[in-house]
């Protein structure tokens, strides 16, 4: 079991900075699913660098599974634990092969070679890129790619996996891809930290984290943070066409609350009607 | 745009000399930048470009594409044969040509070093086109560990070559995205003073390196994320596999070579 | 200007064996004036038929025809040249391709390149930065001191600097946030309808599609599948699943709704005009 704990972590770069991260605190437990949403420069992939130990507070504490990212000691365990998947696919490949891109972290580790190979096997199944191991990346699409690089993670057996904007740069499928993996890890016990800036993503996590300026402005269930559609629409941010429309009948009185599956939503108006 | 490059290429297709171990094809490439020097006369040149022939059909790579990404080299291996031809003056005069007699013996000479620097070529670009990028890594630090006694860091130059090797497609799509996305700008690179000129490179190198920066330390940030900590307590994936087929391999260049080496005295 | 593609074939690495056909007898025409979308998920060949437009890729066999010129296997370069001119293209990740060590220099750089006027697109300068969204002030600062927004703004800048009469927009908002995708097509659909040029965007986008384009051709597999007008090619629901590309979310939800006997047009309406017509048929109140 690990729980992620941040206590008044502030963070800047350089003294002449201002803050980053500004006294944020916040508990993730085990097994959660959390989207961490923001503008652009609000802190929430600093936070992302905190949390795996690339980064260390400038004050305050950072824990994963009790270990602080301030000790020396702890920082590969914390990796280990805490595994992350970056937002440029080509800019984390490190090996000439799905393979070897997969033993790149055991073979960090000193993970011996009878145990790579099974680690390998299984997590390559587990994200379905066992077809692919011997495939070079420049013959692979964003989403295989990415996948790739969450079987990586994976072998390493992580408590937790942090995905700093993995499916900004992807077409439709590899989203739909990466996000299939995601909920499946999740299902398996996996802490997901997701960074995005897609509210369709984000609504399928059971938690919504809201960054401005370096601080967590909001903190809520997602059912209840998309229950109030103007806290987002004041900020520029696009609601899903589905959200939209339910947004125009909760105002005038047909709805009472927003359903966030927009499969369900349908269904429901197509029964509602069917009554007559 | 820069799609033709053959050079470094590997092809991966099923042949003898794609099954052997990177090791015996490293060192064999060595022992025959020994063996073409032997080739001295007609009979052991003939036979060279012989051998070099079978082991470009054993190789299996397809024959057009092979000769189409060998043909810069072979332009420039004619250049060197027609300057020996022109400055060799042994032998008989056989003809002139704008004031320079072309004496046999240049003819000769100038044959002979071609077919050897061609055989060399030859046998060093198959070496990458049968073997994979990362075997081949793993085959040079194999020869490196040794020397890591004397301060050689075996590890980080492996390392340092299989990234390379990695990002040598997505450098090259890039380079074309790039060349392409100035080219709509009307960029033209074959026109114009040098000064225009220049600056018309410079629209092409710099973004290109601004983005090769960018990767090194997006990668970097992904090896720390992934544990990566040197050499260290590392273990490893790919292990190298020398066969009898190797040894066999080592054993049939040497043997041409002392082939050669008899012909060439007795 | 209108573009015509006859019988268009084009292959990567010909005679290696990476050899690689992108694309398969292509015959589509774009009409001069239009803002088309072509779409197709990722391998299709999109961006590939847009390199034809000016010139980057020569058809292997077939003849495109743009404007006056015609593109054909072994075309010379000064033919290529002064068409390169009237095109504008934006790449994918237009920030990648800044090297100036101002703003204005790499502004400058394209309508130097095409021999324009450079005292006169000068003058224009800081009215090109505000329509992107930029304070002129960032004229004489180093792009690379920019933001990744930023620097896209600056890059497509360049690209309208040179004044094209065509436009062609290879998924201009990749990466970018919501937001900013938005602001930028709606920035590339006023620049369209006040300089009245023909813009074709290349997206696997269907929103954006529906949305912008007066006109959508699909690409599937190196081939044109389906073309006409957004709101019909939408309606082909099971074709356009089978080549992975979703349909527009009010296609899709009005067509569900439809099945219930709610009466909903299925147009790419917008999400308000849909809630009205649900709020008309509401079963509890008034309606039917």
């Amino acid at each position: 079991m690990s729980t992620i704990e941040c206590k008044n972590v502030f963070f800047k770069y350089t003294d002449e900075q201002d803050w980053i991260i500004q006294d944020l605190s916040i508990t993730i437990k085990q097994g959660e699913w959390v989207s961490i949403l923001g503008t652009n420069g609000s802190g929430k992939s600093t936070l992302a660098r905190l949390i795996n130990a690339l980064l260390t507070p400038t004050s305050g504490a950072v824990t994963v599974a009790d270990k602080s990212t301030d000790d020396e000691g702890e920082i590969w365990n914390i990796r280990q634990k805490a595994g992350m998947v970056f937002q440029n696919p080509d800019h984390q490949f490190v090996a000439a092969t799905v393979r070897d891109d997969i033993a790149f972290g055991l073979e960090n580790a000193g993970v011996d070679r009878e145990e790579m190979l099974k680690r390998i096997a299984s997590a390559s199944e587990r994200v379905g890129v066992e077809e692919l191991l011997a495939a070079e990346p420049h013959r692979l699409s964003g989403g295989q790619k990415q996948r790739a690089a969450i079987a990586g993670v994976l072998a390493l057996q992580p408590d937790i996996m942090i995905f700093d904007e993995a499916t900004a740069m992807l077409d439709p499928k590899g989203r739909k891809e990466v996000m299939a993996t995601m909920k499946q890890l999740h299902e398996r016990g996996i802490t997901i930290l997701m960074i995005t800036h897609e509210l369709q993503e984000a609504l399928v996590s059971d938690r919504i984290v809201f960054m401005e300026h370096g601080k967590i402005i909001n903190d809520s269930k997602a059912e209840e943070f998309f229950q109030k559609p103007e806290f987002l629409v004041e900020r520029d941010f696009h609601l899903p066409y589905f959200l939209q429309v339910q947004k125009h009948l909760v105002e005038n009185g047909f709805q009472t609350n927003y359903l966030l599956d927009e499969d369900e939503w349908v269904k429901s108006l197509c029964t509602s009607n069917s009554k007559m | 745009m820069l799609q033709n490059i053959v050079i470094g290429q590997y092809v991966p297709v099923e042949s003898p000399i794609h099954r052997l171990d990177a090791r015996s094809k490293i060192l064999a490439v060595l022992l025959m930048a020994v063996v073409v020097f032997l080739a001295n006369d007609v009979m052991t040149n003939a036979i060279l470009v012989a051998f070099v022939g079978l082991l470009v059909l054993l190789s299996r790579v397809p024959l057009r594409f092979f000769i189409k990404g060998m043909l810069p080299i072979f332009i420039l291996i004619a250049f060197t044969f027609v300057l020996h031809a022109l400055f060799t003056n042994e032998g008989n005069v056989l003809f002139t040509v704008l004031g320079f007699s072309i004496y046999s013996g240049g003819i000769i000479q100038g044959l002979f070093i071609a077919i050897r620097i061609g055989a060399l070529v030859v046998v060093a670009s198959l070496l990458t086109l049968t073997t994979s990028p990362i075997d081949l890594t793993d085959g040079f630090e194999a020869y490196l560990r040794p020397f890591k006694r004397f301060g050689v860091p075996s590890h980080e130059i492996a390392l340092m070559m299989a990234i390379s090797i990695r990002l040598i497609p997505t450098l090259l799509l890039e380079a074309d995205r790039i060349l392409k996305a100035q080219s709509a700008r009307g960029a033209d690179f074959t026109k114009g003073t040098l000064k225009t000129r220049l600056n018309t490179m410079t629209a092409f190198i710099i973004p290109l390196f601004v983005r090769s920066f960018k990767r090194a330390e997006d990668m970097a940030t992904a090896m720390d994320a992934r544990g990566y900590r040197g050499g260290e307590g590392r273990t490893k994936l790919r292990v190298l596999k020398w066969q009898g087929k190797d040894t066999v391999a080592i054993i049939c260049i040497v043997l041409f070579g002392c082939t050669l080496f008899m012909l060439r005295y007795v | 200007m209108h573009i015509k593609f006859e019988d268009v074939n084009y292959t990567y690495m010909l005679g290696s064996p990476f050899e690689k056909r992108a694309l398969n007898g292509v015959n589509v025409s774009i009409s001069s004036g239009s803002f088309t979308a072509v779409v197709g998920s990722t391998g299709s060949g999109k961006s590939t038929l847009m390199q034809h437009i000016n010139g980057l890729l020569v058809p292997t066999s077939g003849q495109v025809t743009v404007g006056s010129t015609i593109l054909q296997p072994g075309v010379k370069r000064k033919v290529i040249k002064p068409l390169r001119k009237k095109v504008g293209m934006v790449f994918q990740y237009p920030e990648h391709q800044l090297f100036g060590s101002t703003v204005e220099e790499d502004i400058l750089f394209g309508p130097v390149q095409h021999g324009m006027s450079v005292e006169r697109v000068k003058k224009r300068l800081p009215e090109l930065l505000n329509l992107v969204g930029l304070h002129e002030d960032y004229l004489h600062e180093s792009p690379f001191q920019l933001s990744g927004g930023q620097m896209r703004r600056v890059a497509i800048a360049g690209v309208l600097a040179t004044e094209p009469e065509l436009l062609i927009l290879d998924e201009p908002a990749a990466g970018l946030d919501p937001s900013g995708h938005r602001a930028l097509l709606q920035l590339f659909r006023s620049w369209h309808e006040e300089h009245g040029l023909t813009t074709v965007l290349v997206t696997h986008d269907m929103e954006d599609a529906a949305n912008y384009a007066d006109d959508v051709i699909v690409m599937n597999e190196g081939e044109v599948k389906l073309q006409g007008k957004p709101i019909d090619v939408f309606r082909e629901v099971e074709s356009l699943t089978n080549m992975n590309l979703a349909v527009p979310p009010a296609v899709r939800i009005g067509m569900a709704l439809r099945r219930s006997n709610w009466s909903i047009d299925v147009t790419n309406q917008s999400s308000k005009q849909l809630a009205e017509q649900l709020m008309t048929d509401w079963p509890e109140k008034g309606g039917r």
